[in-house]
């Protein structure tokens, strides 16, 4: 099968136009980069992020109202994930304090600020049977299940290790939330003296803690930082290798496609309002990776095409090489796309602004090793044509 | 044997190797790759040493020293303070006509710090050498200690190391499974400097010194702090509310008896009114020391300082000579965890969490689900869409892959790299990739075919001709993987060990395997048709 036959298409003459579009979409980028701004995850923004799963959907205004009480500031409550409104991400600023005051200062706002989160959270009558003692199946962790059982039900520490073990199983599984006690009872493993317990002291509250993150101010900066300096140290790489391996010329085309291409991935990336956290800037860096990929795939051939035909006719001989290239280009991006694809749309809410990065980078990167790296060689000789052109005009 | 006979056995020995890598062993039942913390769960800790301390901490020992000198040599008023600056000691109340002297006294023997009179003081500057090796010191034993810590705590498979090289502050400590950070963070935190000391009796005896404020205090001593004496508060935990709050100020003798180095063991335990209490042992050498200090002190107040403030203030009784114990108002755990944290021994300056990522188990669990799903999806697309594509030739593509994929799991098994989320991506990704060189080559032995080559020559040809472009555009992705690999920690890192790993595989597979395939399926037979 073959989707596309030989094919001659005249890329370079209309080069001037594809210029012009991305010319075009270039500044829609930096509009949409200007507009929408990138949005920051924890990792770059500093602060805490605290990822919890609801038995039922909550209202998030008043998560928010509840967190604003209870003195939280830089709050931003979120859903996350295909989770009919179940999940949500909830972010809070880190409250300043200097290291000075003995020890604690950052460390101190930290250390407790996931419990914090989630007393705020807690209704007023869970927060009671708390204080009275009963215990909260969707919070209390292994250790804490087991101590309990052990000390309070009477259980022999096998057995209630063992229980504890068997509850923590089945949360893990089932998005870390039982929705009712009869699920509880119906846990493999949690046995009958266990259940006798469990029933009367303990209870499930609304909701449950998945994950939490907490970023000191000094370290997003840094993440920042060393964010920005590995692109761009990517992509002085590129140019020295294609530089060395090709000519100054092909290294120059080829990262300026680059950095088309990461423009407009980082329009859509705003556009699209995703945010950036560190898998991200492992998608661009791969995303550099990819296109400077194809791109060299063409180059190789107009260097084969030159050696064998000369360079007279640059132009038609990169059209020549495009054309040759096109089926191999269009089918590893088509191979390439498709995992993306799949990641973007099964991989989950963690994955899923790195899937975008690479499912939009694949489309702009292919289209710029066509039409954008291949102009640019010819616009290259065309420059120095002219100079050399008016040198002998002058002498 | 012919030369595609080796080749096939080369193919089989790695494939054996990759199949005895990548078999699942118990705990390691995904391809055996150990799974980093976002897929499995756990917390992943950033800590910074406040190494400042340490080095305030040897300028106090200087600025005794300095005092104790120059008060032997008859300066009689002399007092020495740390200064704001790092590494600075500061000397005052010398008279004026003779500071030069004083200056050429300490000169002897601070030789290497820089000394100059500014105004009526002296100052005494550490020199940054120093400095950087008591830094390096500090972050050396923060280091052993929060892995005594860690390994007193019980946790499977911790990862704890120094982050930056020499110079570096930060210590890196990787948790998994541990779903409560809040206790372990507080455990690594505690600075755990416990010191047995004596409260300060004046030389007529009077004593001990101790008022609600700190002021009162000074005002008992008469205005002034002594040498060698400093006013500590006592803390107290209040039953009801559980917040700590001072209950006294005391003045308490600087130097310490007892130091969390003399202890053996400390436990938890309950005391004689049933309260929580930690109870501790010491060494041999110590309780020779301890018992005769006690001795010649029966009626005094022995404070116990635990991080600069009094955690409770017994009066000596009796002879003591290997046990006691600290009492203060604990919950049990906390009495558990400060028993362990003094097992452990101490940190030589205080510790601050600067990042902190923690994935519960069940947010783990999803992103396996997720990722495996997305995976194999991704990876069914490219195998069907590679057999419709090129029928014959697609299905070498295929073994390619397979055996890719295969690879790089074992690869990744033996070299002990962790599997990350980001890393699952790296892993889908590969296969987009790696087919790539399969359609670079096959593309190319098409081309051949149309121009008319044989099926041999096309192969050669094809080959031959994609190799340059294989490597150029590889080598560039393995470049963009090497900045990810600085760049990155944790996750990020994964994600460009699977990478690289992919690549250098895929060279393999699709130069190397698929090559043999076709060789071996045409054989001897003179092949008119090549399904491509």
């Amino acid at each position: 099968m073959r989707i596309i036959r030989e094919t001659n298409i005249d890329f370079m003459g209309k080069r001037y136009l594809w210029l012009s579009i991305s010319a075009v979409l270039i500044v829609l980028s930096f509009v949409a980069i200007a507009q929408k701004g990138i949005r920051k995850g924890v990792e770059f923004a500093g602060g805490a992020e605290v990822i919890v799963r609801y038995v039922q959907p909550p209202d998030l205004e008043v998560i928010r109202k509840k967190l604003k009480d209870a003195g939280f500031t830089g709050i931003a409550v979120t859903t996350f994930g295909e989770t009919e409104g179940k999940e949500i991400s909830i972010r809070v600023a880190l409250e300043r304090k200097g290291e000075s005051d003995g020890g604690s200062g950052a460390a101190e706002t930290g250390k407790d600020l996931a419990q914090r989160i989630v007393e705020a959270l807690r209704p007023p009558e869970v927060t009671r049977k708390v204080a009275d003692g009963l215990l909260d199946l969707n919070i209390a962790d292994e250790v804490t299940i087991a101590r309990r059982l052990q000390d309070d039900a009477g259980l022999d520490e096998v057995a209630a290790s063992d229980v504890a073990a068997a509850i923590t199983a089945w949360r893990k599984e089932h998005q870390g939330v039982f929705e009712s006690m009869e699920q509880v009872r119906q846990v493999p493993g949690v046995t009958e003296e266990a259940w006798a317990w469990l029933s009367e002291h303990a209870f499930l509250g609304p909701f449950a803690l998945r994950g939490q993150e907490f970023i000191e101010a000094s370290v997003s900066k840094e993440m920042r930082d060393k964010a920005y300096g590995a692109i761009l140290g990517a992509l002085g790489g590129m140019l020295i290798y294609i530089w060395i391996r090709f000519q100054f010329q092909y290294g120059l085309a080829a990262i300026l496609a680059l950095v088309h291409d990461t423009i407009i991935t980082l329009g859509a990336f705003a556009f699209a309002g995703m945010e950036a956290n560190l898998p991200v800037v492992a998608a661009f860096l791969t995303l550099v990776g990819y296109s400077v990929n194809d791109t060299i795939v063409v180059f190789d051939r107009i260097r084969e095409n030159i050696a064998q035909k000369g360079e007279g006719k640059l132009t038609e001989l990169i059209n020549l090489s495009i054309n040759q290239n096109l089926s191999r280009t269009l089918i590893t991006s088509l191979t390439t796309w498709f995992v993306v694809a799949a990641l973007l749309f099964l991989g989950g809410p963690v994955i899923r602004p790195f899937a975008f990065v690479l499912f939009i980078g694949i489309i702009v990167g292919t289209y710029s090793s066509i039409y954008i790296a291949s102009p640019l060689l010819v616009a290259w000789r065309n420059l120095f044509r002219a100079k050399g052109k008016k040198a002998a005009a002058r002498a | 044997m012919k030369p595609v006979t080796w080749k096939l056995l080369i193919i089989l020995a790695v494939l054996a190797w990759a199949v005895f890598q990548a078999w699942p062993r118990p705990g390691r039942p995904f391809l055996n790759m150990r799974l980093g913390l976002d897929l499995k769960g756990g917390s992943h800790l950033v800590m910074r040493v406040l190494t400042d301390d340490a080095v305030k901490a040897e300028c106090d020992l200087a600025a005794t020293r300095i005092a104790t000198k120059l008060r032997k040599e008859g300066f009689t008023r002399v007092r020495a303070s740390v200064g704001e600056r790092v590494g600075e000691v500061i000397v005052t109340g010398i008279p004026a006509d003779r500071l030069a002297e004083a200056k050429a006294r300490l000169e002897d023997e601070w030789s290497t710090w820089a000394i100059s009179i500014e105004g009526d003081r002296i100052v005494l500057q550490m020199p940054q050498s120093e400095i950087a090796t008591i830094r390096d010191r500090a972050v050396r034993q923060a280091l052993n200690t929060i892995r005594n810590r860690i390994d007193e705590f019980g946790v499977a498979e911790p990862n704890i190391q120094r982050l930056g090289g020499k110079e570096g502050d930060r210590i890196l400590v990787q948790l998994p499974g541990v779903e409560d950070p809040a206790r372990v963070k507080k455990i690594l935190q505690t600075q755990a400097r416990l010191e047995l000391r004596l409260a300060y009796y004046a030389p007529d005896g009077s004593g001990p010194f101790r008022g609600l404020t700190k002021e009162d205090v000074i005002a008992q001593l008469g205005g002034e702090v002594p040498p060698g004496v400093e006013i500590l508060p006592y803390e107290e935990i209040d039953k009801k509310t559980g917040e700590r709050k001072i209950r006294e100020w005391m003045a308490v003798e600087k130097s310490a008896i007892i130091t969390g180095s003399d202890l053996q063991d400390a436990r938890p335990n309950r005391g004689q009114w049933g309260d929580v209490v930690v109870s501790f042992e010491l060494r041999v050498s110590a309780a020779e020391r301890f018992a005769r200090f006690t001795r010649e002190n029966i009626g005094h107040i022995m404070p116990i300082v635990l991080d600069g403030k009094i955690r409770s203030a017994p009066v000596i009784r009796a002879e003591i000579s290997t046990n006691g114990q600290i009492e203060g108002s604990f919950t049990y755990e906390e009495a558990e965890d400060l028993a362990l944290v003094l097992r452990a021994g101490a940190l030589p300056a205080r510790v601050v969490t600067i990042e902190e990522r923690t994935v519960g188990p069940s947010l783990g669990w999803d992103s396996i689900q997720a990722g495996i799903r997305a995976a194999a999806l991704g990876f069914i697309l490219v195998l069907v869409f590679m057999v419709i594509y090129y029928k014959g030739a697609g299905i070498n593509a295929v073994v390619a892959l397979v055996m890719n994929l295969l690879l790089v799991a074992a690869a990744m098994a033996s070299l002990g790299a962790t599997l990350t989320l980001p890393g699952i991506g790296g892993f889908i990704l590969t296969v987009g990739m790696a087919v790539d060189a399969n359609v670079l080559i096959f593309e190319r032995i098409r081309e051949e075919l149309r121009a008319g080559r044989t099926v041999r020559g096309a192969l050669d040809q094809g080959f031959g001709k994609a190799l340059s472009a294989i490597i150029d555009a590889n080598i560039t992705t393995l470049i963009a993987a090497l900045f990810l690999f600085q760049y990155g920690t944790g996750p990020v890192r994964g994600f460009a060990v699977t990478l690289s790993i992919g690549i250098l595989a895929s060279m393999f597979t699709a130069i190397f395997v698929s090559r043999t395939i076709f060789d071996l399926v045409i054989g001897d037979r003179p092949v008119q048709r090549l399904s491509i």
